[in-house]
């Protein structure tokens, strides 16, 4: 970000940014920058909450106004509450979840069965709402299964329908993953910890994927087995116990 | 969030190694105009592009262009620490487009962007410098836009 920030006033363009990490921001200092107490992905605070928002903008407007050397400022504003694990539920009921030692196959058939429960969910929510982030990996979510079965079964990924499978994994996992939040969280409003905490623990996708590294590790194919060994998937990443395969 | 103590201790080992890059040798210093000349585009690292656009690949440094009033915008982010679920019900919650819009109708901003502007922040950790080319293009783009002001969104 700061550096950024340095290349566009070189060109002659005033910049300000968002600063989410403070520690970087000290570090790697840029012209104007605003620390925010928000999470990780919210910039501008909370979804469906102008106020907020528009100070955050505001705030930023006003480091325009008076900087005149170096500026680093931390926003005055309280972060947004949300409801937590203990307060907020799923709005529906999804198949029960396998037992941790239930096999890759039947683990990949449940969530097959979650996922086709979930989907009318999904759809109603997505009407309602008229967004969604789904479809970025450009595969549906079959295609997304018969990828990751092919890592179980040591085959080699096909290249055809899988050019780059490491990249289709990583957008395939955002896809699923965004189709069972967009279907709790656009019919309850608000709540990130919370369906975070759901997703990895209560759903049959939360086992497949932190189950899956194991897998990636073991692949033919070098990204794939690099992208195993990453933090890009790594349920330590979340404070998740890793999930062994049997 | 987001002070390192509050973060797991992964994400805060990946925190720290990430500050590793070396500070940048040069400190330019561009004055804005007044509010009410300010035209403003917004520039995200959040690898946010319209649905249509090409995904960012993982480590790319290219960038998007994202036409002012597009509202159909989804993200090729792949980090698992991120949360994604606030731009899922409301891009305003990183790229605040509307609230631009608001500033822009009050007289907080004399104008807004034609065109918004997107990177893939995932990459920086190879190297700042590997950005300099795509930042030299945009800047050129938001020139000719008459642009003089950048609000960076990070993600």
């Amino acid at each position: 970000m700061s550096g950024l920030a340095n290349y566009f006033e070189r060109e002659g363009l005033a910049t300000v940014n968002v600063s989410l990490v403070r520690l970087h921001s000290e570090k790697e200092p840029s012209p104007r920058a605003l620390w925010v107490p928000f999470m990780l992905g919210r910039p501008f605070g909370a979804p469906d909450n102008s106020r907020i928002q528009r100070n955050v903008l505001d705030a930023l407007f006003d480091i325009l106004d008076t900087a005149s050397s170096e500026t680093l400022v931390d926003y005055e504003g309280e972060p947004p509450s949300f409801p937590g694990p203990g307060v907020w539920k799923a709005p529906f009921e999804l198949p029960p979840l396998m037992p941790q030692e239930a096999s890759w196959a039947e683990l990949l058939q449940a969530l097959v069965s979650e996922i086709s429960v979930l989907q009318e969910h999904h759809q109603h929510a997505v009407r309602q709402k008229r967004r969604t982030l789904v479809g970025v990996s450009g595969h549906s979510t079959d295609s997304i299964v018969s990828l990751l079965s092919g890592y179980v079964e040591m085959k080699d990924p096909d290249r055809k329908r899988f050019p780059q499978p490491g990249m289709t994994v990583l957008q395939g996992m955002r896809d699923i993953m965004d189709t069972y939040f967009e279907a709790v969280l656009y019919q309850t409003g608000d709540a990130p910890v919370a369906a975070r905490e759901w997703f990895w623990n209560e759903t049959n996708a939360g086992l497949v994927f932190r189950r899956l590294p194991d897998y990636l590790r073991r692949s033919k194919d070098p990204r794939s087995k690099m992208l195993g060994e990453s933090s890009m998937i790594c349920p330590a990443a979340l404070k998740l116990p890793r999930v062994e395969s049997p | 969030m987001v002070r390192t103590t509050d973060l797991t201790e992964h994400q805060a080992q990946m925190i720290r190694e990430t500050t590793s890059l070396e500070a940048f040798d040069f400190k330019p210093w561009t004055n804005p105009p007044p509010r009410r000349d300010r035209r403003v585009a917004l520039v995200t690292t959040g690898a946010f592009h319209r649905r249509e656009d090409r995904a960012f690949r993982f480590g790319a440094y290219d960038w998007r262009a994202i036409p002012s009033d597009e509202r159909d915008i989804v993200t090729s982010h792949v980090s698992l620490s991120m949360d994604r679920t606030g731009f899922g019900q409301d891009i305003n919650v990183a790229f605040p487009a509307d609230r631009l819009e608001e500033a822009a109708r009050d007289g907080a901003i004399g104008s807004i962007a034609t065109t918004h502007f997107s990177f893939n922040g995932g990459a920086a950790s190879d190297g700042v410098e590997q950005y300099q080319k795509g930042a030299k293009e945009v800047a050129e783009q938001l020139k000719q836009d008459g642009v003089n002001t950048v609000v960076l969104c990070p993600i």
